[in-house]
């Protein structure tokens, strides 16, 4: 059980490594390097507000500014847009990094790990920008922020045991390449991100209700926006969730890795 | 110190292979209940015990499973059955370069070399200059991976990897490449490891290189150990399976004792002709159908070592009437540069005039003060004096290898050739 926790530990320096190339990587080559990570989230936001609010004019209910959905829209977009990046990432990462796993004796059980880590620091990037766009804007976060670390610590450990099991199944299956960018799309949409959980028919009500993203979403929302205390049970059982999934792709990853090599 | 480093007790690695990805997924999805593999047994049943402080030199042709059994040992691929045991901390040179990042610095790629490999980042830093020294790559440690020539990329893997510290290391093959200079600087190196007492494992195809630095070598063949022996004996055995030849254990032939020519019969192989299929070509006229390599005791051989005498022994067969001929042979490294030969016209020694059914057998018989290294050998019977014209022209009639003078005197350039060294102090 505490296995994938020690593997954190274990290969701590390995990881920050990982982590730190990964970011790097991504804006490397370009003119503005690390300015990347805050001009994408702000030019984004400036995009939903320009789409919602200035050509479709949606209104969330009882709300009179239309510059409020552009808002509502981007907080549920930060999380899943991590979790987006890092799946989908995760399905190829271990043929991108097959010299280290065929010529190299190396923990590749970090590999999904430093994606995850990557994809949540730069959503949190795009959180600073947000939050100082909201404080701009004149409103003040309430104590309900304190509780999002804790959010994205689960959002952790539920993307890194998705993120394994996807790695694995991969390996062994390649069509899970092409298979995850569907999932997610489908995903997307099932969550309330760029609609209201309250447009939702009743009779489809229950698939919000086992999508474990909603609470995540409900959590970013009630913590940035309506300064509430995001719904403590749903927490609960995302937590829940979330840690099963964190001990069972694990326990997924080790038991495959001997094969890896012989597959790639 | 524990005895034994690394001890490979009935090991054997089988590789499933599918037809199509598609059989792998059905394979999957019915969890096994039906298969569509086949398997393929890289290696079959093998043990060895490597003392700890030891060298082997892990000899065979590509696909004998040398570098399977080197990843067995570092612990990246699984045996199917048997059991690997290690004492010790190893490093493997598989690849050089493996996980190198060309975005970035090559101080950054070798922090995480190092940080992958086991060590700390304190270590790694601590360890910096000792690699970027051996690498001598100056201030391109700190450009992009991308910018470097395949030189200096191989100078900083190299020098990263050797710079662990490891009690065990495995090279494959890594060390056929660099320049001479560098080569010289990590043959220095693994030297001054292997004083520290580190255990190597090291696959090469360059049988001096085994004999110079190996304590004891392995043949591979198929998966399986078929020798396991002293560098020297088996450097024997490689050469001569190599050629198709026992010629290491080959009893002298008393038969065709070389000097005067009536002893020698003339024999022609099929083999041959089926070797050199590809590389021949000329009229037809006549035919060369063997060519060997002799020793001064009268024995074939495909190795000599540096400044021995050999013969080279060509067997002609005419198929057609031929008042002239002239029979050459050339010597070429690896690289396709002549580096000796002469024919019999040079050499004033005129082939007889020859009728249809007639043979020939000629020995050029020289020392061959040649560096260490593969040779082959290109033999021509030309009929025309002044314009190239040839019955038979075969290149890679014979492939020899020159092994390095039994004494250590290292050879620079290509030939050896005596010199006589006066100093006057003054």
């Amino acid at each position: 059980m505490l296995a994938p926790f020690r593997v954190l530990v274990s290969h701590w320096q390995a990881i920050q490594i990982f982590v730190n190339r990964d970011i790097r990587g991504r804006y490397i080559n370009s003119a503005l390097g690390l300015w990347w990570a805050v001009i994408q989230p702000l030019a984004l936001l400036a995009l939903y507000t320009f789409v919602f609010s200035g050509i479709m004019s949606v209104r969330l209910n009882g709300s009179a500014s239309t510059g409020e959905f552009a808002l509502y829209a981007f907080c549920g977009l930060l999380p899943w847009l991590a979790v987006a990046d890092a799946l989908t990432r995760s399905a190829s990462v271990l043929f991108d990094q097959t010299p280290l796993i065929k010529k190299v004796v190396f923990p590749s059980e970090i590999l999904p790990v430093h994606l995850v880590l990557s994809a949540l620091v730069v959503e949190i990037v795009g959180l600073v920008v947000f939050l100082a766009v909201v404080i701009i804007g004149g409103r003040l976060p309430g104590w309900s922020l304190l509780l999002l670390p804790i959010v994205i610590a689960l959002q952790f450990f539920f993307m890194t045991g998705i993120a394994w099991l996807l790695s694995t199944l991969a390996v062994y299956l390649r069509d899970v390449r092409q298979v995850v960018g569907l999932v997610l799309t489908l995903w997307m949409f099932l969550t309330p991100i760029v609609y209201p959980a309250s447009l939702v028919p009743a009779r489809f009500k229950w698939v919000l209700d086992i999508n474990p993203m909603t609470p995540v979403v409900d959590a970013y929302r009630a913590a940035l926006l309506d300064d509430q205390m995001p719904s403590l049970v749903s927490l609960v059982v995302f937590a829940a969730v979330a840690f099963t999934v964190f001990v069972s792709g694990h326990w997924v990853f080790t038991r495959s890795k001997p094969t890896f090599a012989d597959l790639l | 110190m524990r005895s034994s480093a690394i001890e490979v007790d009935r090991v054997s690695k089988a590789y499933r292979l599918y037809p199509t990805p598609r059989h792998r997924a059905l394979e999957l999805l019915t969890f096994g209940a039906k298969t569509y593999h086949t398997n393929f047994w890289a290696l079959s049943d093998v043990s060895l015990q490597v003392k700890a402080g030891a060298t082997l030199g892990l000899v065979g042709n590509n696909g004998s499973g040398k570098s399977t059994l080197l990843q067995l040992i570092a612990g990246i691929v699984t045996p199917t059955s048997g059991h690997v045991k290690v004492n010790g901390r190893i490093s493997s040179l598989l690849e050089l370069g493996a996980g190198f990042n060309p975005e970035f610095t090559g101080r950054e790629n070798v922090e995480l070399y190092g940080v992958v490999m086991g060590m700390s980042r304190e270590e790694t830093f601590a360890r910096m200059p000792a690699i970027q020294a051996f690498a001598g790559i100056g201030e391109f440690i700190d450009r992009p991976v991308k910018s470097y020539s395949s030189g200096m990329f191989v100078r900083l893997a190299f020098s990263a990897a050797i710079h662990v510290n490891p009690d065990i290391l495995l090279v494959d093959e890594a060390l056929a490449v660099g320049d001479v200079v560098f080569q010289h600087q990590c043959i220095r190196r693994i030297r001054e490891m292997q004083a520290a007492g580190t255990t190597i494992v090291f696959v090469s195809h360059d049988m001096g290189m085994v004999r110079s630095i190996c304590t004891e070598a392995i043949l591979l063949e198929g998966g399986r150990i078929v020798a396991h022996d002293d560098p020297a004996t088996i450097a024997n055995i490689y050469h001569a399976k190599t050629a198709g030849l026992e010629a290491a254990t080959i009893a002298p032939r008393e038969a065709r004792s070389n000097g005067d020519g009536a002893s020698v019969a003339f024999h022609a192989e099929p083999e041959f002709d089926e070797r050199v299929r590809l590389f021949r070509h000329g009229t037809g006229a006549a035919q060369i159908r063997s060519v060997e390599l002799i020793d001064v005791q009268g024995r074939a051989v495909n190795s000599v070592e540096f400044g021995d005498e050999v013969i080279l022994r060509v067997h002609v067969q005419y198929n057609e009437d031929a008042p002239f001929s002239i029979l050459g042979f050339s010597i070429r490294d690896k690289t396709g540069t002549d580096i000796v030969g002469t024919n019999t016209h040079e050499e004033n020694v005129p082939l007889p005039p020859r009728r249809a059914g007639d043979t020939v057998v000629v020995d050029f018989r020289q020392r061959l003060p040649l560096a260490n290294g593969t040779y082959s050998v290109t033999t021509a019977l030309a009929y025309d004096r002044s314009k190239p014209s040839y019955y038979d022209w075969v290149d890679n009639a014979l492939v020899l290898t020159v092994l390095p003078p039994e004494s250590g005197k290292i050879v620079h350039g290509k030939v050896g050739l005596p010199v006589d060294i006066a100093v006057h102090v003054q």
